[in-house]
């Protein structure tokens, strides 16, 4: 067995629901003969996720309990801390082809089964309640409030077993936790700071970065890939730049990068703490927390996501807060008002807005804000950005 | 943290085990073992801790590894 190195996952267990090639084959006989339950992209990462540890201590969708504990307490029945709901929704029409103790396969947009599920739990919700509880707000202009609102009406929870563990695409940066906790011993990593980005390297982000490798034997940049809002970044655009920034500008062995296949949820102070639970997952001691973290729009405090996490009990993770930073042009360096006494006028943060319009305009983004070589790759590449 | 550590006969044993006992996973009928050996006063284990993943396993995820660039 491969030993938990490092941090305990969430729970104290890896999960594991991964079958083995000869249960998979046996398993895909059986699927067969069950009833199915089609899966988009985004939810067919959630069982892989779940399948691989990435969610551990969950072994499947959530059961009503689990349900209402994480939606209201940001807990799991048992107690352990849990702030997204993990939930798979069918149709009432759906939900008559089978009951609790069913055992049904859920198949991929292709048709092809992915996972068998037991189902445990059928249960209904209020999107309402849901969503001003998770996201703090009901305002269905919010993509995660959006997303909970196209929910169908039935929940079912239970177990699943995956039968397809391909990693496609992008599979040769896509690692689960128990590859990197291999990967962290092998290089003699005792401290991790793990980094949640959805964006291509800036010089605020690198900066971060840099302060928390200064307190941590490693970086583990793990950008979330799959559904994004309009505007974000694409996923090959993040992985080419990152892959550059860390070839070209970090000491070798210091950091690596791996994929995180999931859905943002731009759920802010919730999803923050979502955010760590998975990096514990993989091995990471600390997690780092900027500014504005998940957020989207006004909805949440620039630092909410960091506040949260005074008011939830340690779980087991170090939380490194940084204030927003910025280039000082009378430092002459990166900095945050907590290490620079000078005014607004002389700094220069990253702005989501300026750096797309520049990048869509084919302009070269200020060496300030970004590395000219990384705002080189943008420029040159194709489909920057979400449409 | 303690672990049980288990070698390629022993996986072996697990899954015609799991297979025998109509268990869907090797993981689910070695936590069932588990279960038994925790729940029996005459027996000391020092974790409750249990995978399937074995010593071959590791060494798979190591080439995995290599072969991406991620370790030497």
């Amino acid at each position: 067995m491969i030993e938990t190195y490092l941090n305990p996952p969430h729970g104290g267990k890896l999960i594991n629901r991964v079958l083995s090639e000869k249960e998979a084959s046996k398993a895909l006989e059986q699927a067969k003969n069950f009833p199915t339950v089609q899966l988009d992209e985004e939810l067919v990462k959630d069982v892989k996720n779940i399948a691989r540890g990435v969610y551990s201590p969950l072994m499947g969708f959530l059961e009503k309990d689990d349900f209402e504990q994480s939606v209201h307490e940001k807990k799991l029945a048992n107690g352990l801390v849990w702030s997204i709901p993990i939930v798979l929704s069918v149709s009432r029409e759906k939900a008559k082809e089978f009951g609790k103790g069913s055992r049904i396969t859920l198949v991929g947009p292709d048709n092809q089964p992915v996972a068998l599920m037991t189902v445990e739990d059928m249960y209904g919700f209020d999107p309402a309640d849901v969503t001003q509880n998770v996201y703090g707000t009901t305002d269905q202009t919010h993509p995660g409030v959006a997303y909970v609102y196209a929910w169908q009406p039935v929940l079912i929870g239970g177990p699943i077993d995956l039968i397809d563990n391909s990693k496609t695409p992008f599979e040769h940066v896509n690692l689960d936790p128990w590859e990197t906790r291999v990967m962290f011993k092998e290089k003699g990593w005792k401290t991790v700071a793990g980094f949640q980005t959805r964006n291509a390297p800036h010089r605020a982000h690198e900066y971060l970065q840099r302060c928390a490798l200064e307190i941590c034997d490693g970086l583990f940049i793990n950008p979330i890939i799959g559904r994004k809002k309009t505007g974000d970044f694409q996923d090959h655009i993040i992985i080419k730049a990152y892959t550059h920034m860390i070839q070209n500008y970090f000491p070798r062995n210091s950091a690596v990068f791996s994929i995180l296949p999931a859905m943002m949820r731009y759920a802010g102070p919730r999803e923050a703490i979502q955010h760590a639970i998975i990096r514990k997952n993989f091995g990471c001691t600390h997690f780092v927390v900027g500014r504005d973290h998940a957020g989207v729009g006004d909805y949440y405090g620039p630092f909410d996501a960091q506040k949260i996490f005074d008011t939830i009990e340690d779980f087991g993770i170090h939380i490194l807060k940084f204030d927003n930073s910025f280039m000082c042009s009378k430092c002459g360096c990166m900095a945050t008002v907590k290490t620079c006494g000078h005014a607004d006028e002389f700094h220069t943060g990253p702005s989501g807005t300026k750096i797309r319009k520049l990048v869509q305009a084919g302009e070269m983004v200020p060496e300030a804000i970004m590395r000219p070589d990384v705002a080189k790759i943008l420029i040159t590449e194709k489909d920057v950005f979400v449409p | 943290m303690p672990h049980i550590h288990i070698n390629d006969k022993l996986y072996e044993l697990l899954e015609e085990g799991a297979e025998r006992e109509g268990c869907e996973t090797v993981d689910g009928y070695a936590e069932k073992l588990l279960d038994v050996i925790l729940k029996s006063d005459d027996i000391m284990v020092a974790d409750t801790e249990v995978s399937v993943y074995t010593s071959a396993d590791e060494g798979k995820i190591k080439d995995r590894l290599r072969d991406l660039g991620y370790i030497e």
